[in-house]
């Protein structure tokens, strides 16, 4: 392997342990072997999304040394693949490119320099992965190839069909028959059928699921899917409520990695290739969420177990469903992986809940919880820092103002629904009112930025999300920009933990429940931060997480926690809202999150008696979940979305 | 609460208020307090400010405050202008006293210069 040309010595050992060292991360994070002989596909370190590099760049710079060469980007890595036909090309690129350096760009604020590395098995998430979820089944080749262009032929997907229900969604083109799917409820009505059923060209094929026993109902609702090259879905459940077990999918034309994950962490790639069948039961159905990845190719094995690329072509899928009857309005519309029941399920439970586990909470720690929330985030400050002089800003849920005075060239209206935090921000000499994101008292149209930082998890209900994300652009001029922040289920990344997970746990007084979230984002130890507790009588599971890393607890906490059964709460059986240990993972997506306010009269550490409990909701977010919601309300484009320590976070422009 | 915030709120929030703006001001106790004058920032307020708002509001505060009744040409030119208007706009602060819906004659209380706009549930 080549270093630049020109180093010194020094220099090239410096180099040849920098390459060293990203060998093994890669093996240890992310399961990639390299290797010294040279192959002909290569990971280039440093050159991935993560990093701000594009695809176009890789590409013009990796095809000047073969023109087989194929680029394969990944969301959130900071590497790449890029594989060539012969391995003599894939030698003559890394001699040229180990170490090569690009330049900043409008993207990228920083020089990314690339190192390569020749690799003989890439990422799990973009390869085939062996094993299947539990209850997912898969029938290659269940359909003729004559019966297979019978379907493409009787579907029009073209624009001036008028049968059936079509839209084009972001991400692909959608059409329904039996039912629509709402995406705006994430459901279907049963009360509201559509003029068309499932076609009759499918029949064959679902007599044919049922006959051998697959499926045991016969689908009434089909929805037809059809993605170009580049194009994906983001993780989803579908709707535990709205249909039956045992979902169909048959797809057609080009093969695609299909992702599944579990709320543990567990991922598997499902490739699916020109006339198979998948069907999901079971786990795989309710408790593993599924999705697309937009890549213009997939990895897939070759007959002799190596490894290639494979450019993703058109490709449509029939997802066949069973309707299961039960009114939108009967259930709650929260996640799939709830169902329970003391989740509100109606507006008027919804908000109760949330003036008793969220409003009541904040006013009641609004000094402590603000002693606690004092640095900005830093892609949140840069945010502000980007915005041009004279510009308005609403911080809606501002809490103590801790995002004002960062770009003095903005005027700086803040928002919170807590009196308390509203007083402690005023009295910073800041321009405050105490108000509601659900209903915003501003006039419309007049906001240049919006900033929304850990409040919209604080919503019970969909429809109330919606509604808040609604309100936010509604304040907002064509053209205004909004970041939103909400905490996420997904607290580790890349094997990295979230600094909320790790804690920082060098007291025995704990550090800020949320380094992390929250209301107020803090990454900072804090002295007077409230010490986690557990609270008595909750049910708990013990994660690896704190097996794994018994620091991030004391003694006293670690003492507390009992083993329980497994961790398959997230399925559908129904269950109070579940108090969340702090600094472990979630193990439900709406959840009650313990604070506890320590006395300041009380000056002894040791006696965490006289601290008082207070328990918030939040439903935390999936991946892409905040896109889907944001996309849900219209009237806006997600610029930029990204994760930031345990947190989603997505950039609107108001259309 | 300045006037300029002041020229943001609406009642419309509230069930059948269609505009709910401008609020009409009954102040307990006002404060002037002196802000530095960036004539740039102030110019690049008055095409987002709702201009007759601004003088009702000066004016409920009994500070009509020779506010010219529409905003003069080449205003960004116009430092004398600016200046008044960076006094109305960023200088009186409503400490105590209460918002009124020119629809419904809701009143929302503003206290130590905050504004609550919080609505009961029948009101939504």
């Amino acid at each position: 392997m080549a270093a630049p040309i020109g180093e010194s010595k020094n220099e090239m050992k410096k180099f040849n342990k920098k390459l060293a060292r990203l060998r093994q991360t890669l093996k240890d994070r992310e399961n990639i072997i390299c290797l010294d002989d040279a192959t002909n596909i290569i990971c280039v370190c440093n050159g991935g999304l993560d990093n701000n590099v594009s695809y176009e760049e890789i590409h013009a710079l990796f095809t000047r040394y073969g023109q087989s060469c194929s680029v394969l980007m990944q969301p959130q890595k900071s590497y790449c693949f890029i594989s060539y036909n012969t391995v003599g090309e894939a030698t003559e690129a890394v001699n040229q490119l180990n170490g090569h350096k690009l330049l900043t760009s409008e993207q990228r604020k920083a020089e990314v320099v690339l190192y390569t590395l020749f690799v003989s098995k890439v990422a799990d998430s973009v390869s085939p992965s062996a094993s299947l979820p539990p209850g997912l089944i898969l029938l290659e080749d269940y359909i003729s190839h004559e019966y297979a262009e019978t379907i493409l032929a009787s579907i029009d997907l073209s624009q001036n069909q008028n049968t059936g229900q079509q839209a084009d969604l972001k991400h692909r083109r959608v059409k329904h028959y039996g039912y629509e799917f709402k995406y705006s409820i994430n459901n279907v009505d049963p009360d509201d059928p559509l003029m068309e059923g499932i076609p009759e060209v499918f029949l064959p094929l679902l007599e044919k699921l049922r006959g051998s026993g697959v499926i045991g109902h016969m689908p009434d609702q089909l929805t037809v899917n059809q993605y170009q090259p580049g194009q994906g879905i983001p993780p989803h459940v579908d709707t535990p409520s709205a249909f039956e077990d045992g979902l169909v999918s048959l797809s057609l034309g080009s093969q695609v990695l299909m992702e599944f994950r579990h709320p543990d962490g567990q991922h598997l790639s499902v490739l699916l290739p020109h006339r198979s069948v998948l069907v999901m039961t079971g786990e795989s159905r309710y408790v593993w969420s599924h999705g697309i990845t937009p890549r213009k190719s997939d990895i897939v094995a070759t007959p002799d177990t190596g490894l290639t690329l494979s450019p993703r072509g058109v490709r449509t899928s029939f997802t066949f469903r069973k309707i299961t009857g039960v009114k939108p309005s009967q259930v709650d519309s929260l996640g799939p992986e709830t169902g329970d029941t003391c989740l509100p399920e109606d507006e008027i439970s919804a908000a109760s809940l949330e003036r008793l586990h969220v409003h009541q909470v904040y006013e009641q720690i609004a000094d402590h919880f603000s002693g606690t929330r004092h640095s900005p985030w830093p892609r949140i400050a840069d945010f502000l820092r980007n915005q041009p002089p004279g510009s308005l800003l609403i911080d809606i849920g501002c809490g103590n103002g801790k995002y004002f005075g960062i770009n003095k060239g903005l005027f700086e209206l803040g928002s919170d629904m807590s009196s308390n935090l509203a007083g402690i921000c005023g009295g910073r000499g800041h321009q405050v009112y105490v108000g509601d994101v659900l209903n915003i008292p501003l006039r419309e149209g007049t906001f240049d930025v919006c900033l929304c930082i850990a409040v919209i998890h604080h919503m019970s209900t969909k429809e109330r999300r919606r509604k808040a994300v609604s309100e936010l652009l509604k304040v907002l001029r064509p053209g205004g920009q909004a970041l939103i922040y909400v905490w996420a289920v997904e607290q580790e990344r890349h094997k990295v933990k979230s600094k909320y997970l790790k804690g920082k746990g060098a007291q025995s007084q704990s550090s800020s429940e949320s380094q992390m979230d929250d209301k107020k984002q803090n990454a900072d130890t804090d002295e007077n931060a409230p010490r986690e507790t557990i609270p008595e009588k909750e049910p708990f599971h013990l994660t690896n997480n704190m097996l794994d890393n018994p620091s991030a607890h004391d003694e006293s906490v670690l003492g507390e926690v009992k083993p329980s059964g497994g961790a398959t709460a997230m399925k559908g059986n129904p269950q109070k809202l579940e108090v969340h240990i702090n600094r472990t993972h979630f193990k439900h997506q709406d959840v009650l999150v313990p604070w506890q306010l320590k006395n300041k009269s009380d000056s002894s550490k040791q006696d965490g008696t006289s601290a008082q409990t207070f328990h918030r909701f939040y439903h935390v977010f999936h991946q892409g979940e905040l896109e889907e919601l944001c996309e849900s309300v219209g009237r806006c484009k997600v610029a930029n979305s990204y994760y930031d320590q345990g947190n989603w976070a997505v950039q609107l422009e108001k259309l | 609460m300045k006037l300029l915030t002041h020229n943001m709120l609406t009642s419309n929030i509230i069930k059948g208020v269609s505009k709910g703006f401008p609020l009409k001001i009954v102040a307990s106790k006002v404060e002037e307090k002196e802000v530095d004058f960036v004539p740039e920032f102030t110019a690049r307020m008055i095409p987002k400010i709702d201009w007759p708002a601004l003088r009702q509001a000066a004016a409920d505060l009994g500070k009509p405050d020779n506010l010219p009744e529409n905003v003069v040409e080449k205003y960004e030119e116009n430092e004398e202008f600016l200046k008044k208007t960076h006094h109305v706009l960023m200088e009186l602060e409503v400490l105590e006293g209460e918002l009124i819906c020119p629809e419904t004659g809701r009143k929302f209380p503003v206290s130590n210069g905050i504004p609550n706009m919080l609505l009961r549930e029948d009101e939504v």
